[in-house]
C-alpha cells in the first residue's frame, strides 16, 4: 500500500527500531511472543512425553538415580500381569456403560430443554450445575448417598422391598455406582452440547416434518437424532477419553478396591508409580494405555465420519 | 382438493401483541388465493393456522366440510412450502421427496412411483441422490415443492416461495408455479409481501394490514378500486399520489382547482390519482400545478417527482419529458382516474365526477 | 388505527408452538420440574445432611428437613481442619494460573496468529500434538522434573510445594490454540490502521486486539481456573504435607479422617464445593459457551 511505502520511506531515525512491517516476516517478534509459552510447553509438556517413552524401556524408582536399561522387559510383563489385565477390563467396561448412559441422559434432558417457555433458563441453569461440582465432591455426596446403613439408596430400596445394598463395598456393585457418578457428573457438559447443537436445528424442519405427518417419536428419530450426529460423535469421543482416564473417582471412593474391583488402568499405573516405586513400569502402562485411547479416538472419528450428517 | 374457510379467526400471543383479528376468508375449491401484505400483518400467522402449526385463540378453520382446529398437521391433508425450503439436509432429495409418504405407511412401490413422477415432472432426475447442499437455490426451491405436491394435497400452502431467489430465477419459477397450478388445480394459498407477485399469481387477493383483511378481490378489482388508502397505496408501483385535501363548496380542490365533488358534510378528504393517470399538459389554465424536485428515467418512461400543494407527487410520463428541477409543470388527469378517500378513516368514498 | 404493535411474522414464528396466555402454563413444566429435582437431589440432599445432628444422620427413615438446623456444622468442620489454608493455597494456585495462561497465551497465540516467523507452522504442530498425550504419561517425568527443579530452584524461594502446582501449568497449548482461533476472526484492518499509526506488535496486541477479544479470554479464564481449581490428580502426586494442600486435597484428608461423621463431612463438602458454584453462578454464560464452542466445531 502506498502509506506504507511512504512510511518507509521516511523513516524516522528514531522510530526505526520499529519497522512497520504489516504482512511482512517479523522473527524476532514472533518468537519473543512464543518463546515463554514454547519453553514451558517444552519443558513440561513435551519433554515428558519422549522421557516417558525412555522410561518404559527403564527400571526406575523415582528415588534412585540409576536406571538401568531393560528393553521391553516392561512391556512383556504387562501382557501377563494379571492385575493389570484386571484393570483393563474394568476400563472397558466402565466406559461402554459410561459413555451411552451420559450421552441418552443428555440428549433427552437437553430436549426437554429446548423450548421457550417462561423459567426456562432456570431450568437450563439447574442442568449444567454438575459441570461446576469437582470430583471429590460428587465422590463425598455419593459416598453419602450409598452408605450400606445410612444412605438415602438403600433406605429407598427398602421402602419397596429391596434389601440394603453394600454398594460401594461389593465387588460386584462398586463399578457401577461409579458409572452412576460419573454419568451425574457429566450430565451437564453433554446437556450443554446437545442444547447448543439443538438450537441450531431450524424450527422450520419440525414445521415441515409436522406437516409431512411425522409424529413427536417419528420427528425425534428422523430429523432430531441425525441432525444431532456431529455433537453426539464430539460428545462420543470427549467421552471415552475422560473414561478411559478415570481415576480420581476410584481413589477417592474405593482406592481401586474392593478387592481390585474398581481398579481401572489409570488408577493402577498412579499406584505402580507413586506407591511400588515402579516408573518404569507405569510408564510402560501409561503408553498402552495411550496407544489404546489413539487407536478407539481414530475409530470412533472413522466410525463417525461415515453416519454423521454434517452440514456445510 | 377442498375449500378453506376462515370463521371469525383471532390470534392473539401472551404479552397482548395480535396478530390477526376476526378474519374471514373463504377459499374456493381449487382456488389460487394470495394473502399479501407489508412484513409483520399477519399473512403468515394465518398459514401457519390453517396448517397447525399454531392455534387460534378465537374463530373457527375448516378445510372441506371439517372443522380442523383440534386437527394435528400431520392430519389436515395440507402441504406447505417453507420460505427457507425446510429441505431435510440430512437426507437425499428421494428421500426428501418420500418422507411425508412414508410417514403414512405408503407402501413402497407405490412411493416410488410417485417420487419418481414428481420427480421426472420437475426435473428432479439427476439430483434424487443429492443432498440439499449440494444443490443451487432454484434446484432446491423446486425440491421443497415436489416433497408437497408429490403427497397429493388437499390444500397447498406457500410461504414466501421466491423471496429467496434472485430476480430472474423468480419471474421463471412464478410462471412455473402458475402453470402447475393450471395443471393440478390444488386449492392454494399463496403469502407474500411483494404485490407484483400477488398481481401476477393470484386468482383473487386478499389484502392484510395489521391482522385486519383490508379487501378481498381479483387483482384487477383491488387494483381499479381500492376499498382504502392503504390498498390503494400498496397496490401500484410506484403508489398512488394521495394528496389531502381541502373541501370547499362540496369540491375537493387542488391548486385552487376542483378535482372531484366530495360529500357535502366533509372538509377535508384524501384524493387518489396513479402517478401513470397523470398526464403533463402545457395548458396553464387546465390543470393544476407541480413543482419538481427531481426525475427518473426509466428506460422506457421517466418518473417525475415533484409537489403539488405541498404534498409530494409522482408522475409517470413519457421518455420525452426531462425536466429541470424547479419547472413548474402542469397536470392534468381524466376525472375516472381521480380517487376520493375518507381523511379520517381512509375508506374509499363514492365518487361522482366534476 | 390501533396502536397495538404487531409482531413480524419472523418473530411470530419464532414464538413457542403452543404458547397459552398467562393464565395457562405449558405443561412441559410437569416434565422439567421432576428433570430438574432428580439432577439436584444429590446436592439437596447433602445440604440437608450438613444442617442435621450426627444423630439424625443414622435415623431411619431419612429425614428430609432437619428438626433444628444445626449450623454450628460449619463452624465445627471449618476448625476439625485448616479449611482456610486450603483455600488460599487453592485460590493463589489458581488465580497465578490463570493469569499466567492468559498471558503467556495472549502471546504465542497472537503470534501464531498474525506475526509470520521462521519455523511458525512447524513450531504450532509440535505444540498442538502435545495435545493429543494424556497427562498419565507425562505426569512421572513432569513429577521427576518438578522435584529436581524444587531442590534447586524453588525451595530456594521457599515456594516449594506451590511451584510445583503452578509451574507445570503456567501455560496450556489447548489454551494457544482457542485464542489464536479467536484472535484470527479480528478484521485485520484494525490492527493494521494501528500498525501505520506507529503502534509496535505488542502494542497491537494490548491496545486493540485484546480488549475485543473479552469474551474469548473471559471463556479461557473460566475453563483454566475451573480446570485448576478441581484438579485433584497432580497435588495427589506432588503435595504431601496438610500446610500445602489445595481445596480437593485437603477435603480428601479431611473425609479421611472423619469418614463417620456424615454431617461433618457434608458441611465440609458444601463449604468447598461454594466458591466454585459462585463462580459457576457468576459466569454461567462462559462456561456454557466454551463447552458449546469446542463441541459445535467438532
Amino acid at each position: 500500500m502506498a502509506a506504507v511505502r511512504e512510511l518507509e520511506r521516511n523513516r524516522q531515525p528514531a522510530a526505526s527500531r520499529v519497522r512497520v512491517r504489516l504482512r511482512g516476516s517479523d522473527h524476532l517478534a514472533g518468537w519473543g511472543f512464543v518463546t515463554p509459552a514454547a519453553v514451558l510447553i517444552g519443558i513440561f509438556g513435551l519433554l515428558p512425553i519422549g522421557w516417558s517413552l525412555l522410561l518404559s524401556f527403564q527400571q526406575s524408582d523415582l528415588l534412585t538415580p540409576s536406571t538401568p536399561w531393560v528393553g521391553t522387559a516392561n512391556y512383556r510383563r504387562l501382557m501377563h500381569d494379571h492385575t493389570f489385565a484386571l484393570s483393563v477390563q474394568h476400563t472397558i467396561v466402565y466406559t461402554a456403560l459410561f459413555v451411552p448412559a451420559t450421552m441418552i441422559v443428555g440428549v433427552f434432558i437437553a430436549v426437554a430443554l429446548n423450548r421457550k417457555i417462561r423459567g426456562i433458563s432456570l431450568y437450563r441453569t439447574a442442568a449444567y450445575v454438575t459441570m461446576a461440582v469437582s470430583t471429590i465432591n460428587e465422590a463425598i455426596i455419593f459416598m453419602w448417598l450409598f452408605e450400606p446403613s445410612f444412605g438415602v439408596v438403600n433406605r429407598a430400596l427398602g421402602w419397596v422391598g429391596i434389601p440394603a445394598q453394600q454398594w460401594l463395598s461389593n465387588p460386584d456393585q462398586a463399578l457401577y455406582v461409579i458409572v452412576a457418578m460419573t454419568v451425574w457428573g457429566w450430565t451437564g457438559f453433554a446437556v450443554v452440547v446437545y442444547l447448543a447443537a439443538l438450537q441450531g436445528v431450524p424450527q422450520e424442519l419440525y414445521d415441515a416434518a409436522a406437516i409431512d405427518g411425522a409424529g413427536g417419536f417419528a420427528s425425534f428419530r428422523t430429523i432430531t437424532i441425525p441432525l444431532l450426529s456431529p455433537a453426539s460423535l464430539f460428545l462420543a469421543i470427549w467421552l471415552s477419553i475422560s473414561a478411559l482416564q478415570l481415576f480420581d473417582e476410584v481413589y477417592l471412593t474405593t482406592r481401586g478396591g474392593p478387592l481390585h474391583a474398581t481398579s481401572v488402568v489409570v488408577y493402577y499405573l498412579w499406584d505402580q508409580a507413586f506407591n511400588q516405586f515402579d516408573a518404569g513400569y507405569a510408564a510402560a502402562a501409561a503408553y498402552v494405555l495411550f496407544m489404546a485411547t489413539l487407536v478407539i479416538t481414530y475409530l470412533q472419528f472413522r466410525l463417525g465420519d461415515r453416519y454423521a450428517h454434517y452440514r456445510r | 382438493m377442498a375449500e378453506v374457510q376462515f370463521r371469525q379467526v383471532t390470534k392473539r400471543y401472551p404479552g397482548g401483541v395480535t396478530a390477526l383479528r376476526s378474519f374471514d376468508l373463504h377459499v374456493g375449491d381449487g382456488e389460487f388465493l394470495i394473502l399479501v401484505g407489508p412484513s409483520g400483518c399477519g399473512k403468515t400467522t394465518a398459514l401457519r393456522l390453517l396448517a397447525g402449526l399454531d392455534k387460534p385463540t378465537d374463530g373457527e378453520l375448516r378445510i372441506g366440510d371439517e372443522v380442523v382446529n383440534n386437527h394435528r398437521p400431520g392430519d389436515r391433508d395440507i402441504a406447505m412450502v417453507f420460505q427457507n425450503y425446510a429441505l431435510y439436509p440430512h437426507m437425499t432429495v428421494y428421500k426428501n421427496l418420500a418422507y411425508g409418504l412414508r410417514q403414512r405407511k405408503t407402501p413402497r412401490a407405490e412411493v416410488d412411483r410417485r417420487v419418481r413422477a414428481m420427480s421426472r415432472s420437475l426435473g428432479l432426475d439427476d439430483m434424487l441422490r443429492r443432498r440439499p447442499a449440494q444443490l443451487s437455490g432454484g434446484q432446491r426451491q423446486r425440491v421443497a415443492m415436489g416433497r408437497a405436491l408429490v403427497r397429493e394435497p388437499r390444500v397447498f400452502l406457500l410461504d414466501e416461495p421466491l423471496s429467496n431467489l434472485d430476480a430472474k430465477l423468480r419471474a421463471q419459477v412464478r410462471g412455473e408455479i402458475k402453470r402447475l397450478h393450471q395443471r393440478l388445480g390444488v386449492t392454494s394459498i399463496y403469502v407474500t409481501h411483494d404485490q407484483v407477485e400477488a398481481m401476477t399469481l393470484g386468482e383473487r387477493i386478499c389484502v392484510i394490514d395489521n391482522g385486519i383483511i383490508q379487501q378481498i378481490g381479483t387483482p384487477q378489482e383491488v387494483y381499479d378500486s381500492p376499498a382504502n388508502t392503504f390498498v390503494a397505496g400498496f397496490l401500484g408501483s410506484p403508489a398512488m399520489n394521495l394528496l389531502p385535501t381541502r373541501v370547499s363548496g362540496g369540491e375537493a380542490m387542488l391548486d385552487g382547482r376542483a378535482v372531484a365533488a366530495a360529500p357535502p358534510d366533509l372538509t377535508e378528504v384524501i384524493v387518489g390519482i396513479r402517478p401513470e393517470a397523470l398526464h403533463i399538459t402545457g395548458d396553464r389554465s387546465d390543470g393544476i400545478a407541480m413543482a419538481v424536485d427531481y426525475h427518473e428515467p426509466l428506460g422506457s418512461h421517466v418518473l417525475v417527482y415533484g409537489k403539488v400543494d405541498g404534498s409530494e407527487v409522482v408522475v409517470d410520463a413519457d421518455l420525452a419529458e426531462r425536466p429541470k428541477p424547479g419547472t413548474v409543470l402542469t397536470l392534468a388527469a381524466k376525472p375516472s382516474a381521480v380517487y376520493l378517500f375518507d381523511a379520517r378513516t381512509g375508506a374509499a368514498l363514492p365518487r361522482t365526477g366534476p | 388505527m390501533n396502536a397495538d404493535v404487531i409482531t413480524t411474522a419472523s418473530e411470530a414464528a419464532d414464538l413457542p408452538r403452543r404458547s397459552r396466555s398467562r393464565f395457562r402454563p405449558s405443561p412441559w413444566h410437569l416434565v422439567l420440574i421432576p428433570i430438574t429435582f432428580v439432577l439436584l437431589v444429590p446436592l439437596l440432599w447433602m445440604l440437608a445432611t450438613s444442617l442435621e445432628t450426627e444423630a439424625e444422620t443414622h435415623r431411619f427413615p431419612p429425614v428430609l428437613v432437619p428438626r433444628s438446623l444445626q449450623w454450628h456444622n460449619y463452624a465445627d468442620a471449618w476448625r476439625a481442619a485448616p479449611f482456610g489454608s486450603f483455600l488460599l493455597n487453592s485460590l493463589i494456585v489458581s488465580v497465578l494460573t490463570v493469569i499466567s495462561t492468559l498471558v503467556l497465551c495472549s502471546l504465542a497465540g497472537y503470534a501464531f496468529a498474525r506475526v509470520r516467523f521462521a519455523g511458525r507452522g512447524l513450531l504450532f504442530i509440535v505444540l498442538m500434538a502435545s495435545l493429543m498425550v494424556p497427562f498419565q504419561v507425562t505426569m512421572i517425568p513432569e513429577f521427576l522434573i518438578v522435584k529436581w527443579l524444587g531442590l534447586h530452584v524453588w525451595t530456594q524461594l521457599g515456594i516449594d510445594h506451590l511451584g510445583a502446582l503452578i509451574v507445570p501449568n503456567l501455560v496450556t497449548a489447548f489454551g494457544i490454540f482457542f485464542l489464536r482461533q479467536f484472535f484470527l476472526t479480528i478484521p485485520i484492518e484494525l490492527e493494521e490502521a494501528a500498525r501505520i499509526d506507529g503502534t509496535s506488535r505488542l502494542g497491537v496486541l494490548i491496545k486493540i486486539v485484546l480488549p475485543l477479544s473479552l469474551p474469548a479470554l473471559a471463556t479461557l479464564a473460566v475453563l483454566t481456573f475451573l480446570d485448576s481449581w478441581n484438579s485433584f490428580l497432580w497435588p495427589l502426586i506432588v503435595v504431601n504435607s496438610e500446610p500445602h494442600m489445595t481445596l480437593p486435597l485437603g477435603l480428601t484428608t479431611f473425609q479421611g479422617s472423619h469418614n463417620t461423621q456424615w454431617s461433618l463431612l457434608m458441611a465440609a463438602n458444601v463449604v468447598s464445593l461454594l466458591p466454585m458454584l459462585v463462580v459457576f453462578f457468576a459466569a454461567q454464560r462462559y462456561f456454557v459457551r466454551s463447552v458449546a464452542g469446542t463441541g459445535l466445531k467438532g
